[in-house]
């Protein structure tokens, strides 16, 4: 019964072929790049975000670390000509550790698995949004989650992080939020 | 589209599709690994586990329209069941308990489909993972429930009579419970082959009608559960033999095998501290093969070679940076094998020729060190110590590699190590003393090889990388069949010595559109360490090529791949070297949750084959040559 499910279904298949290939022009809005989505929102979340009066800027800029091994780099570096509350943004790449207070987003993903226990370490309660993409640091210390559930992006937020790196993320961003801590 | 320029509430809304991901490389790993994933699987149009290593640098696939055999760094001993390569599925050792075999072709316990990710580890990795791993580890990680995220079907249609039905199930709830779940049939009724060798009006003129045929069952179950996780595997798998092997009658339909495989495997895994992790597993596998023969004694008899093996076991590794400056991964493992069984009968008039029931087991404990010298400097060391109780061998096998970051964008690799095999219980005790036949030596030793590889891996840019790599292998009691002049039968001895060198170089590129390029040459030499000649099946130079681009403004995607082989010896002459294209085209968006491939393979229809083994009259078995296969997929 099930290889003549099969055996009909194959030749439905080649027989429909040629019309198949006509389908992509009629289906409606295609998906998006993944890290590009994905650079947006963290964009989004800066927007989103007041960090305290105390803040230092250096430079005036914004700045928006990352490991230069990130899959992200590249989409993120396009965010370098944005302005978040009247400041530039700067994306800067995070080779070593020791420039990390000078970050006021910090992306991290699993090319930061194995530093990502010093890098809490080294962050210690600094005013830095720890933005994650990666299922193994997930929840683990980071302020914001990103997933992709269903071939969406989602994200988690853990308001304790927030609270402890002593900033505010507006009311919106945690209703938007697939899951709030 | 500057997606950075929408409101955030209608990026929520976008669908995307997943990057072709340029995947970053453990630089600090011991080894030079290659990495295939999901969606490379995907854009390649690969249908087998044996298909994807053939992608890999210097892996190279045989098959004798039985089995799939791999490859690695000139060595494929003709008739080697991948006995020296250690298979792993999430992490659980597949290689079976009879003949140590991984299976790799259709014969493998998983559809690809459900595979997440595919890392080769050259080198010898008995330093962690004991025997069998000689020339390098093959872990498969499979799919999660959340990379389905709901009901999914996929049929798939091809040359031959080829249909395959999948249809699967995975969820990940808020609670964090995950489950998947799925099942797939395929079939291939295959072509007429013809094969010279048999060319008599007795053995109908060479053609082997309708004996290509194969077809698999394959059952997959995976839950967790916080820190818990289980997965249960079953899986079917019988072929038919056109070749005739092992001295057979030509193009009898009764001709086939049977693989049967299942395993249970369930792990939990704790954060015992904050810098460390410790996880545990156990678990229950067996392996049943059944192989009709068919002889005309005369009369024309079938004769039924089988084998049963069921093991359970448990195993435990704890991963610490307490100590600051090291990475500590310890571990021990206990497998019992607690049947290993080998038959043999003629089923009628029923004579048993062999029925031998064995048990053993095994076990290893080992310690690894990941000691950070200096800023840029990293020291790998470990070591595992095996006990096996078939052969009362015990064996320690060391591995220390020394890793230096040049900067940013370089590492420098040097590694050395040792691997062993122990005899599999095959090789020991199988026992036939007919004329032609086989006797058992309980006497064989463990084979054991020496690695020495240097390596360089430069980024040019983040998605830019070329990886090159010197190596020399040295073999030692190799484990042969050899022919007893005393009483005419075949027997394994610990005989032969190999000695391998080679270069390999790759360049792995992504561009941001989604254009991704892997491309890699090797270059090898593998030879008898007595006589000095190019060992059977071990071609010099390996190339290959795999380019996955979108296509512009119809949202598809093309994989292109190209692989050379060169020349090889065979057991009598040499089969000539030899490229070979497959071209798949994908949409990934037909309609909301429809997917569609086509794919070719052979694209330019070439000509060619691999080595065959003792077992065969054919010296060089034909491959296929152009066929195609179209698949659909949909999500629910």
């Amino acid at each position: 019964m099930f290889e003549l499910l099969i055996d009909l279904l194959g030749r439905t298949l080649r027989r429909m072929l040629p019309a198949v290939f006509l389908l992509p022009l009629l289906a409606a809005a295609q998906p998006v790049p993944e890290y590009e989505l994905k650079a947006a929102f963290v964009y989004n979340f800066a927007l989103f975000t007041d960090w305290p009066t105390d803040t230092a800027y250096e430079g005036g800029t914004l700045n928006i670390c990352i490991n230069p091994g990130s899959v992200l780099r590249q989409s993120l570096a396009g965010l370098g000509e944005k302005t978040v509350k009247g400041r530039r943004v700067s994306v800067r790449h995070l080779a070593a550790l020791d420039s990390l207070r000078a970050c006021h987003v910090l992306f991290v993903d699993n090319s930061d698995r194995e530093r990502w226990v010093q890098i809490k370490k080294g962050l210690g309660g600094a005013t830095v949004l720890t933005i994650s993409d990666d299922e193994e640091i997930g929840h683990d210390g980071s302020i914001i989650a990103l997933a992709v559930d269903n071939n969406r992006i989602v994200f988690d937020v853990d308001t304790r992080a927030a609270r402890s790196a002593r900033l505010m993320l507006s009311s919106k961003l945690l209703r938007l939020a697939r899951t709030v801590q | 589209m500057d997606l950075a320029a929408l409101p955030i509430e209608q990026l929520l809304t976008l669908e995307v599709y997943s990057a072709s991901r340029f995947v970053q490389k453990l630089s600090e790993a011991p080894s030079v690994v290659s990495v295939v994933t999901a969606a490379d699987i995907k854009a390649f149009g690969w249908r087998t586990v044996a298909d994807i290593l053939g992608s890999m640098r210097g892996l190279y696939v045989s098959n004798d329209r039985n089995y799939a055999y791999l490859g690695a760094r000139g060595f494929l001993r003709p008739g080697d069941y991948n006995t020296r390569f250690l298979l792993l599925v999430d992490g659980n050792r597949n290689n079976d308990g009879v003949y140590d075999q991984a299976s790799l072709g259709t014969e493998f316990v998983l559809d690809v489909d459900l595979i997440e990710r595919v890392e080769f580890v050259p080198g010898p990795g008995s330093s962690i993972y004991g025997a069998n791993a000689f020339f390098g580890v093959i872990n498969i990680i499979t799919k999660k429930g959340r990379d389905l995220s709901g009901p999914q079907v996929s049929v798939e249609a091809g040359s031959h009579g080829m249909r395959k039905a999948r249809a699967s199930y995975g969820m990940r709830h808020d609670t964090g419970v995950e489950w998947l779940l799925s099942a797939s049939t395929y079939r291939e009724d295959g072509q007429d082959l013809y094969f010279p060798e048999f060319d008599t009006p007795a053995t109908n003129n060479g053609i082997a009608h309708r004996k290509d045929h194969d077809r698999a069952q394959n059952l997959l179950m995976k839950a967790s559960a916080g820190s818990w996780s289980v997965s249960v595997a079953h899986s079917e798998r019988k072929k038919g033999i056109p070749t005739a092997s092992f001295s057979q009658v030509f193009n009898d339909p009764r001709s086939h095998t049977v693989d049967t495989q299942s395993f249970v495997d369930a792990a939990h895994r704790s954060k015992i501290a904050p810098d460390a992790e410790l996880s545990t597993r156990i678990f229950w596998g067996r392996y049943d093969y059944r192989g009709d023969y068919v002889y005309d004694y005369p009369p024309l008899t079938v004769n039924r070679d089988g084998s049963r093996a069921s093991w359970w076991g448990a195993e435990t590794k704890l991963v610490t940076t307490r100590i600051h400056g090291h990475k500590l991964v310890m571990g021990a493992e206990a497998q019992r094998d607690y049947r290993r069984r080998q038959f043999n009968f003629d089923i009628d008039p029923y004579l048993s020729r062999l029925d031998d029931q064995r048990s053993g087991s095994r076990f290893g404990l080992y310690l690894q060190d990941e000691f950070t010298l200096r800023r840029d400097l990293l020291l790998n060391a470990g070591a595992r110590y095996d006990r096996n109780s078939s052969t009362g061998d015990s064996s320690v096998n060391p591995r220390v590699a020394l890793i230096h970051k040049a900067g940013d964008a370089t590492t420098f690799k040097a590694m050395v190590g040792t691997a062993f095999r122990a005899p599999n219980a095959y090789e020991l005790y199988y026992d036939l003393r007919s004329e032609g036949g086989q006797k058992s030596n309980p006497a064989l030793k463990a084979e054991r090889i020496r690695t020495q590889e240097l390596s360089a891996e430069h980024y040019f840019s983040t998605d830019a990388r070329i990886t090159a790599s010197v190596f020399r292998n040295t073999v030692s009691d190799l484990i042969t069949q050899t022919l007893d002049p005393s009483d005419g039968l075949l027997v394994f001895r610990n005989l032969d010595r190999a000695r391998a060198r080679g270069i390999e170089f790759e360049l792995e590129t992504a561009w941001n559109g989604g254009t991704r390029l892997r491309s890699s040459y090797s270059w090898q030499q593998a030879k008898d360490g007595t006589t000095g000649a190019t060992l059977a099946n071990s071609p010099r130079h390996l190339a290959k090529f795999n380019l996955s681009a979108p296509l512009p403004h119809i949202g598809w995607r093309a994989g292109a791949e190209a692989q050379y082989v060169g020349r090889r010896n065979t057991l009598r002459a040499e089969t000539a070297g030899h490229w070979v294209g497959n071209l798949t085209l994908s949409a990934m968006r037909l309609a909301p949750g429809l997917e569609l491939s086509a794919s070719v393979y052979n694209l330019f229809d070439r000509r060619y084959a691999h080595p065959g083994a003792a077992e065969h009259a054919q010296d060089a078995i034909v491959q296929n040559g152009r066929t195609g296969r179209i698949k659909l997929i949909y999500a629910f």
